[in-house]
């Protein structure tokens, strides 16, 4: 589904330094890594906002390394609300289906699946909670059917409650819908509830490719062992 | 009891002591305004504190030491003695009075202008300090109205200084009609222009880094920097009718450039074009890439992601650019002079006057003029705050967020 090969791009005084891995079709996928590990800038440069400065990203199995956002079709829920405050809420779930084609029956199903209804279209976008945020990004990022779906912290700005909540839809997203995630963490436990099998992101590089108990068990290096010291302590 | 001993002691101290000095009917008011007086006191006195009674009575020497003594004002002395009895026990009143006080003893000339800013000082400078509680701020405020008072005043000076009838009748005058179109025209066709070259300028100057921005950058501020004569000197150079555009526009189309409303444009872009692309700088500072970045991955192309997130959110910012814009426009002369003097704006007109014929003729021009660019200017921030409300509130809660 998604291969990246070599990637690697420099911005400011950070690079990321020759990224592969390759996530299969349905997978759920978990990508780990301390804060400032460039975590979000690989994403970016997935998803197009970055060209990279080497290395190739097939999707697909289709090279779309130099292809820009808008073409790829490639969902992305950044770290912060990126609502647009502008619009209300239902100009914002279907602010996408200007530029691809979606059947009536299909958005219903995704409403139904995050339980969107008719009265919370017609709401503004102020004074939203972050649940209810991240209900509308989810829902405006799979209306346009995307190839896969790149979540970067998408739980940071919830509150525990919602978490849990946000964590049982992701799941189910990824059950009903056959689709595709890399989900972008800090945190070992979200990981744990999600995936079985995780990459570790730090400092630009991937040091270890393997299962959560393994990398638990048996960490690549000091590196990723003192990672996961922090990420305990907490 | 005490009321009528009060009184009978005030009526016989008038009929004593101001018989000779007053005349009977300033005599008889104040009395009634002394009455006034000695009856709040008492009130004040039998609930308040000494202390405050004090005041009391302090307040009405100050107001008989100024009014009565230095103005020597028997009848103004009685109305202020009746104000002050009224609004003794709400703090801030009370300082409008002494503000009036004060400007009517020491500004005599300007008492009415003074009193008006004064009042609007002390007023803005109480909000500020009822809202933060703090000393620094009203201290910076009341620093800052300094810079007020010095633009104000002039203002507000000459406004006052010609009656209704002769705006009136300037108003008429059918040369001035036309110069006052002729600004409003063309200060409004030079502000479209501006808008539609300016933007993407500014869209481009915030979000893309590029070798040599630096210099694009102070080069937006040249035309602050270069006085308005030589602005004028060097768009006359380049499009005056010995020029070789100007004479080619002559020849072909049969257009004069300088001297007609195209050198007016011309002159009013180049003196008018750093406000609005400022403004639409500082506009699109505030969105965030990010949001144009999610509006990219759902599918918007570049043009598409400016037209429905970057503009609408950077709308009121750019409006009120336009608006600063216009306005530098409208008011422009030292450039105008140079290239178009004729056909004559507003503000040229104005000039043309005062060499003429001096000040006392130009002056209900000027209020003219001024009243014209004031409403106009109101107005346009007014629509400005209706339309953009929504969307500068949401601005401003998505940048704090």
């Amino acid at each position: 589904m998604l291969i990246l090969e070599n990637l690697s791009r420099s911005w400011e005084t950070f690079s990321l330094k020759n990224i592969s891995f390759q996530i299969k079709k349905g997978e759920y996928f978990v990508l780990l890594g301390p804060c400032g590990a460039g975590k979000t800038l690989l994403l970016n440069t997935i998803v197009g906002i970055y060209r990279p400065d080497a290395g190739k990203v097939f999707i697909d199995r289709k090279d779309m390394t130099y292809l820009n956002p808008e073409k790829k079709r490639v969902g992305y829920l950044f770290q912060k609300n990126m609502l647009f405050p502008h619009l209300s809420v239902s100009a914002n779930i279907y602010y996408g289906l200007r530029y691809q084609r979606s059947e009536e029956d299909y958005i219903k199903y995704i409403f139904r699946l995050l339980d969107i209804s008719d009265l919370f279209l017609k709401k503004d976008t102020l004074n939203l909670s972050g649940g209810e945020a991240q209900k509308i990004l989810l829902a405006r990022s799979l209306v346009i059917r995307p190839r896969l779906l790149l979540l970067d912290e998408p739980l940071s700005f919830l509150d525990p409650a919602s978490r849990e909540r946000a964590l049982v839809i992701l799941k189910s997203l990824n059950k009903n819908l056959g689709l595709t995630l890399l989900h972008v963490t800090h945190d070992l436990k979200e990981a744990e509830a999600l995936a079985d099998h995780a990459v570790v992101l730090i400092d630009g590089e991937i040091m270890q490719n393997a299962k959560l108990q393994e990398i638990v068990s048996q960490p690549a290096n000091s590196q990723v062992r003192q990672y996961l010291g922090t990420n305990y302590e907490h | 009891m005490s009321y009528l001993f009060l009184s009978l002691f005030l009526l016989a101290f008038h009929l004593l002591f101001f018989r000779n000095l007053l005349d009977i009917g300033t005599n008889v008011v104040l009395f009634v305004a002394n009455m006034l007086f000695a009856y709040r006191g008492l009130s004040i006195y039998k609930k308040a504190t000494f202390n405050k009674f004090t005041l009391y009575l302090l307040g009405y020497l100050v107001i008989f030491i100024f009014i009565y003594g230095l103005a020597k004002s028997p009848l103004l002395f009685t109305l202020c003695v009746i104000l002050y009895s009224a609004v003794f026990s709400i703090p801030q009143l009370l300082g409008y009075l002494f503000i009036l006080i004060l400007s009517i003893v020491f500004l005599t000339p300007y008492w009415l202008q003074a009193f008006i800013l004064l009042g609007l000082f002390y007023g803005s400078t109480c909000e500020v300090y009822k809202k933060t509680h703090s000393r620094f701020f009203s201290l910076f405020f009341m620093l800052g109205f300094t810079i007020f008072f010095f633009i104000i005043f002039p203002i507000i000076y000459f406004s006052f200084q010609a009656a209704p009838q002769t705006l009136l009748v300037t108003l008429q005058d059918p040369e001035f009609r036309i110069a006052l179109v002729n600004s409003l025209f063309t200060s409004s066709i030079s502000t479209l222009i501006i808008l539609l070259f300016g933007v993407p300028l500014a869209y481009v100057m915030v979000r893309v880094d590029f070798k040599g921005k630096r210099i694009f950058d102070n080069l937006i501020d040249l035309p602050i920097l270069i006085p308005q004569t030589v602005a004028g000197i060097a768009l006359l150079l380049l499009l005056g009718p010995k020029s070789p555009i100007g004479e080619f526009m002559y020849k072909h189309c049969n257009i004069a450039i300088a001297g007609g409303y195209i050198g007016i444009i011309a002159a009013q872009i180049f003196v008018s074009s750093p406000f609005l692309i400022r403004s639409a700088m500082d506009a699109f500072l505030n969105v965030d890439p990010q949001l144009e970045d999610a509006s990219r991955t759902l599918g918007a192309s570049s043009l598409s992601t400016f037209w429905r997130i970057s503009l609408p959110l950077a709308s009121g910012g750019i409006f009120n650019g336009c608006i600063l814009s216009w306005a530098r426009a409208l008011s422009e002369v030292g450039s105008l002079m140079v290239v178009a003097y004729r056909p004559m704006t507003a503000s040229i007109y104005l000039y043309d006057q005062f060499v003429q014929y001096g000040l006392a003729e130009t002056q209900p021009l000027a209020i003219l003029l001024t009243i014209t660019c004031l409403w106009a200017f109101i107005a346009l921030r007014w629509f400005r705050y209706q339309v953009f409300r929504q969307m500068i509130r949401k601005g401003t809660k998505y940048a704090n967020s």
